[in-house]
């Protein structure tokens, strides 16, 4: 036996899997002796990636229910909204006479050279008779480019036409749910009533969605900053006409009567849409509009410009305001959770300190020793990490099931959770792998005499 | 000459102060030898057999391994020594609780170089000529001393080594087991390894081919 030819593998990936292999269930066998401490020690790094997950789940459901619907409101629009203005407000307002957002004001607004088209509308409260109960439509009277920059998709018929303005034709176009609504009456041809006024039916709209599918039933509101809520309408429950032919001199808002400017006869538009011809023209445009209309409207602002693009840039700064926030929550968890980690990889290493030494003994190197401290700790926090990931899955879902809140799963938001989870494994573990590995095979084995 | 060492000397560095545990000591040791150490606890048996096994690095003095000199060699050269041609085994046994007998043996495959399968043939072999081939997937803790012990010499033959150095082999066994242990060392030293013990008991020491004294450091 004195000598032996010492067979070197030409298959060294083999080997290596071999060791791997053999490693693996040395990690997995020590974990299993001891399974309360094991599943205890990772509580804390299950309760981390479970928060992380989560939070990610909800914030990105948010942010692309937000997106969605900033994007909606077209990237190049510019919405001018009239105030609603208080009595007080509208004294002030004929001081300086102004008489609120006017036709005249979006004609004037068409020769800026960035602007591509514009839209004028008016909400209107009227009653409509014979309608059956429970349905109750938005009115809007538009200009015809309204469906043009909102991208609105007709099912049956037309959209209102520059003619249709211009020649005040009684017609309207009725959003989905009402025409589905009104039954028969609500077909192409029909003719609905307001008061004394008759309103042929010359289109339905197509059925608006969400992108989940979800037919949408009621107005939503994304509130963006504390001050700006953009209004996302429910075309389906809307019934548009051309601008100027629903008859009445006054309309009742929230807050007070508006009535029609004495000189022109019409009532201010509720809103005037701006599409302008490329993105980075958007800015320039709004300052310029912005000007233009506290110059017609003799220094009074009754108008809000609402901006989705700077909308847009709001809410991702939001967003990563807040994902900020819970990282550092998460964080902070995690941090905790990989100290008991570290903690339990001492205690380990303490406990089998002679198998530290008999396995120097028969040939593994510190580096050996370190791996295999190592990845025993990278383990624990991917098992934590893994269940974490699974918890937080069911946490989000529950509270969107409990709350309505949008929920976001994607592959980045389960990858992510777990690279943080195996980091941390190596973070809080690389301290007591190296200890081991420099652990004396002398002393690791006892004292010699 | 397998090993040759030559005024070798230790000491341990206290708090204190330091404690010399070997001072010039001078050992040759021929292949297919079978040698006894003898000592009093604490004379500094282990340490010479740590220092032989490339365990520890004395403080000064040369130790030679078929005229290569072990003192000089680097970590990863030492570690390759100890997984391919030196094997220890110990009083405590130091086996792993969780695995079983075959994978106990199996252990220094993970770091040699001798092939998987190989290993694992060698490895059954080694555990049938202790005798424990019906108790191959048996854990530790369903063994008795003297079977964990042959576990313990099973995994040093199980690399074939050309030295095995054994630390009190059997001073946790009783009698009987004592006799099986010394009668398999007798057994693997006549098939031609060469085996260096290290006993406080004189009758375990004549069992060995030759015997040397180690006292107050000095070998004799």
């Amino acid at each position: 036996m004195a000598t032996f030819n010492k067979p070197v593998s030409s298959k060294q990936g083999y080997k290596q899997g071999y060791q791997i292999r053999l490693l693996l269930k040395t990690a997995c066998l020590s974990l299993l002796q001891h399974k309360l401490r094991s599943l205890l020690s990772i509580l804390g790094i299950v309760c981390g990636i479970m928060a992380v997950v989560a939070v990610i789940a909800i914030g990105e459901g948010a942010e692309q229910e937000t997106m969605r619907h900033i994007e909606q409101m077209g990237i190049t629009n510019i919405y001018i909204r009239a105030d609603q203005l208080t009595e007080e407000q509208q004294q002030r307002a004929k001081q300086h006479h102004s008489a609120g957002l006017q036709n005249s004001d979006r004609e004037r607004l068409r020769t800026n050279p960035f602007i591509r088209r514009t839209a004028g509308a008016r909400e209107r409260t009227r009653n409509l008779t014979d309608l059956p109960q429970g349905l109750h439509p938005q009115l809007m009277e538009c200009t015809a480019s309204y469906g043009d920059i909102l991208s609105i998709q007709m099912g049956l018929g037309r959209f209102i036409s520059e003619t249709d303005r211009v020649r005040r034709h009684q017609v309207c176009v009725l959003g989905w749910q009402v025409a589905a609504g009104m039954g028969r009456k609500g077909q192409l041809g029909q003719e609905i009533r307001i008061g004394e006024q008759l309103f042929l039916v010359v289109g339905i709209l197509a059925r608006q969605d969400d992108e989940d599918g979800q037919e949408k039933l009621e107005t939503k509101e994304t509130e963006v900053t504390k001050e700006t809520k953009i209004t996302m309408q429910n075309l389906n429950n809307m019934i548009f006409f051309p601008l100027d032919t629903v008859a009445g001199a006054t309309e009742a808002t929230t807050t007070t009567a508006v009535t029609a400017d004495p000189l022109t006869g019409q009532l201010p538009l509720t809103e005037i849409l701006i599409e302008v011809k490329q993105a980075d023209q958007v800015k320039p445009c709004a300052a310029l509009l912005r000007r233009s209309l506290h110059k017609a409207h003799n220094g009074f602002d009754d108008f809000q410009l609402i901006i989705p693009l700077e909308l847009l840039a709001q809410a991702r700064k939001i967003q990563g305001i807040f994902n900020l926030v819970f990282a550092i929550i998460g964080a902070i968890t995690l941090f905790v959770g990989g100290i008991g980690i570290m903690n339990i990889m001492l205690a380990n290493i303490s406990e089998r300190i002679h198998e530290i030494g008999l396995r120097r003994a028969v040939g593994a190197r510190p580096k050996h020793i370190l791996i295999q401290f190592l990845g025993e700790a990278v383990l624990l926090t991917l098992i934590g990490g893994i269940i974490g990931i699974l918890c937080g899955v069911l946490l989000a879902s529950f509270l969107g099931m409990l709350t309505g809140w949008p929920i976001g799963f994607s592959l980045p938001v389960l990858l992510l959770p777990l690279a943080i989870s195996i980091i941390t494994g190596l973070f809080f573990g690389i301290y007591p792998a190296r200890k081991a590995a420099a652990m004396d095979p002398t002393q690791a084995l006892g004292n010699p005499s | 000459m397998l090993i040759s060492a030559r005024n070798i000397n230790h000491q341990y560095n206290h708090g204190s102060g330091c404690l010399q545990v070997l001072q010039g000591v001078d050992l040759d040791i021929q292949e297919k030898d079978f040698l006894a150490i003898m000592g009093s606890s604490g004379s500094g048996k282990s340490t010479l057999l740590h220092i032989l096994g490339c365990l520890l690095k004395p403080t000064s003095g040369t130790c030679l391994l078929r005229g290569r000199d072990i003192l000089q060699l680097k970590e990863k050269e030492l570690a390759q020594l100890r997984a391919e041609t030196i094997a220890h085994v110990f009083q405590q046994f130091h086996l792993l609780p969780t695995m079983t007998v075959l994978e106990n043996v199996l252990l220094p495959s993970l770091y040699n170089s001798i092939p998987p399968e190989q290993a694992e043939a060698d490895a059954r072999q080694a555990i049938q000529q202790v005798g424990l081939d019906q108790r191959i997937m048996h854990k530790p803790h369903e063994l008795s001393g003297g079977e964990m012990q042959r576990v313990a010499i099973a995994r040093a033959l199980a690399v074939q080594p050309d030295l095995i150095l054994a630390d009190e082999p059997t001073g946790n066994l009783d009698q009987d087991s004592s006799q099986e242990i010394l009668t398999l060392f007798r057994e693997i030293n006549q098939q031609g390894c060469t085996l260096v013990l290290v006993t406080h008991d004189p009758e375990i020491a004549q069992q060995a081919r030759s015997t040397r004294y180690l006292r107050n450091g000095n070998l004799q």
